[in-house]
């Protein structure tokens, strides 16, 4: 079952499309990155999925039913933009106060549990604003775990965070999914963090959905691929495209040639080397989701 | 919507600003004790309201401030959840967004009603200090102002959300407070029909919230006493469609 599902979803600010027609298929029990440059529409469509803003046209749906049902919003835990806490107020105070907007039963029980688990039991009668970013993310995180949710979406949650902070989320979101089997809807600009945790991801570009992968499916396309960096990329493009024949996935940059899916650099450079051209670098890569993004960014994922 | 009532009722008791409005009513009839504006009265029921036609300046000001202080309270909790972004806590989970409007204006009436009890009680020790009598017309009388003033706290505080949910700027809603409920339009209204000499702004004053404040007595007047109530409820159904409006079509 799909946790979250958009249809032909459309939002325009001042006539300027921010998401365009995006489908999103969010699997029950995943923890889905979704990723895109600064004003791509992340934060746009999350915030239609919490019902915090009006979408222009298209629908939502969660669990298989409107996005509007009340028991099903109730499921929902949220971090947008920033941890919503009120300022003065102790870790405890705050999480009680989530407590009764979602109606939680057996409140102080349930509290100390998941301040337990987010690490911050201990910070008694300190007031939220003393806390540092990382112990504010992980409060926030703590209040969206109240009221037992089905569906947690967090907008940037490891934004300013130092790598401690970073770990302890990463950690901590784990946790909660495997144990509890919590869907995690994450959008990051930490692609390496996103990448240990994510079991699917959608990349939005200028509001628009680019592609929805899984985490296996990324795998295969981050296969291995040769960079050969040389003088003139397009002599020897021809040189071993013709070697190789033409159904070999080549990409040429300014400097280097990318030979997907191939590994013997010996028959590379002797074919070069046979043809004048000197290599000034041969070398096997894996692509990593930051790579694998910006090639998707420029249209190059489908080699 | 229970649960944000719940929610707002414990914020309440645990907030500063609460008890400091609790105050600001206390200082200002201390100050008026002191000064001796509370000697010139009759009796400690002419403090609390007009007796008769005749109201006095210092029971009309101390009534709208508990109308203001009321309001302001209102707006502050609204401000501080778009302030600190817990308003996405509260809006995501509670899909039917008026639930928010209605839970605001419950609180706000328990607010207003603890205002007035406080201020009521106040006046009572303090108009007793100084040595004046009770001279209320009838226990009835008095039932029926703290209904009336309770009534048109609610209008008030439902037309203060409204406003701060349009225009999400708390000093300007703080501002509208001290507008709608010292009835700085009533005023104007009532003077131009006077110096104008058009009696039917002066009759439309009467319909605003700060006017049928004005007319409320603690003599039985069944025709002012349906007045206010009239008022408030149009006023009350007025504020809450078009706060529910702007809450559905305003994005947060």
């Amino acid at each position: 079952m799909l946790a979250i599902r958009t249809q032909k979803l459309s939002r325009s600010f001042k006539g300027k499309p921010a998401v365009s027609n995006l489908n999103m298929h969010v699997p029950e029990g995943s923890i889905y990155g979704f990723i895109g440059q600064n004003g791509a529409g992340k934060s746009t469509t999350q915030k239609m999925i919490c019902g915090l803003l009006h979408p222009d046209e298209g629908n939502i749906s969660l669990y298989g039913k409107s996005g509007d049902d009340s028991e099903i919003r109730s499921k929902i835990g949220v971090i947008i933009e920033s941890p919503a806490l009120f300022p003065n107020a102790s870790a405890y105070e705050n999480m009680m106060m989530q407590a009764l907007n979602l109606g939680v039963d057996n409140t102080e029980e349930k509290i100390k549990e998941i301040l337990k688990l987010v690490g911050l039991s201990d910070t008694d009668k300190k007031k939220s604003k003393l806390f540092s970013l990382g112990m504010k993310q992980r409060l926030a995180i703590g209040q969206t775990l109240l009221g037992d949710p089905k569906l947690l979406i967090l907008d940037e949650p490891m934004n300013g965070l130092d790598p401690q902070g970073i770990i302890e989320i990463r950690n901590t979101l784990q946790k909660i999914n495997k144990e509890q089997g919590i869907t995690i809807l994450i959008s990051s600009h930490i692609l390496g963090e996103l990448s240990r945790i994510a079991t699917h991801y959608g990349i939005i570009k200028q509001g628009e959905m680019i592609e929805e992968i899984n985490k296996d499916a990324l795998r295969e396309k981050c296969k291995e691929y040769m960079t050969v960096r040389v003088s003139n990329p397009h002599m020897a493009e021809g040189l071993i495209r013709t070697a190789l024949g033409a159904n070999q996935p080549i990409e040429v940059t300014e400097d280097a040639v990318h030979i997907h899916h191939y590994q013997d650099g010996e028959k590379i450079n002797r074919l070069l080397v046979g043809s004048g051209i000197y290599a000034s670098e041969i070398k096997q890569h894996k692509m990593d989701l930051e790579e694998y993004f910006l090639a998707a960014m420029e249209g190059r994922t489908h080699a | 919507m229970l649960n944000l009532i719940k929610m707002d009722l414990r914020r309440t008791f645990r907030t500063p600003l609460f008890y400091a409005l609790l105050l600001g009513l206390g200082v200002m009839l201390g100050t008026f004790a002191m000064t001796g504006v509370m000697g010139e009265n009759q009796s400690i029921a002419a403090l609390i309201g007009p007796v008769s036609s005749a109201g006095n300046m210092m029971s009309t000001m101390g009534m709208s401030m508990v109308l203001i202080f009321g309001a302001i309270y209102v707006v502050s909790i609204i401000g501080k959840d778009f302030s600190t972004g817990f308003i996405k806590n509260i809006l995501t989970i509670h899909a039917n967004k008026s639930s928010y409007i209605l839970a605001k204006l419950v609180v706000g009436t328990i607010v207003s009603a603890l205002m007035l009890v406080f201020y009521i009680v106040l006046m009572i020790i303090l108009g007793a200090i100084q040595g004046l009598p009770v001279g209320i017309p009838s226990i009835g009388g008095l039932i029926l102002f703290i209904i009336g003033k309770l009534l048109l706290a609610v209008a008030l505080n439902a037309l203060l959300i409204g406003f701060e949910l349009t225009f999400r700027n708390l000093p300007i809603s703080i501002l509208a407070c001290f507008m709608f409920g010292m009835g700085g339009a009533t005023m104007l209204l009532s003077m131009l029909g006077s110096s104008l000499n058009i009696p039917l702004l002066q009759t439309i004053s009467t319909f605003t919230i700060a006017g049928s404040s004005s007319i409320g007595m603690l003599t039985i007047i069944a025709g002012d006493f349906i007045h206010i109530v009239i008022c408030s409820l149009v006023w009350l159904a007025f504020a809450l469609i078009t706060a529910c409006l702007i809450m559905k079509r305003k994005d947060v």
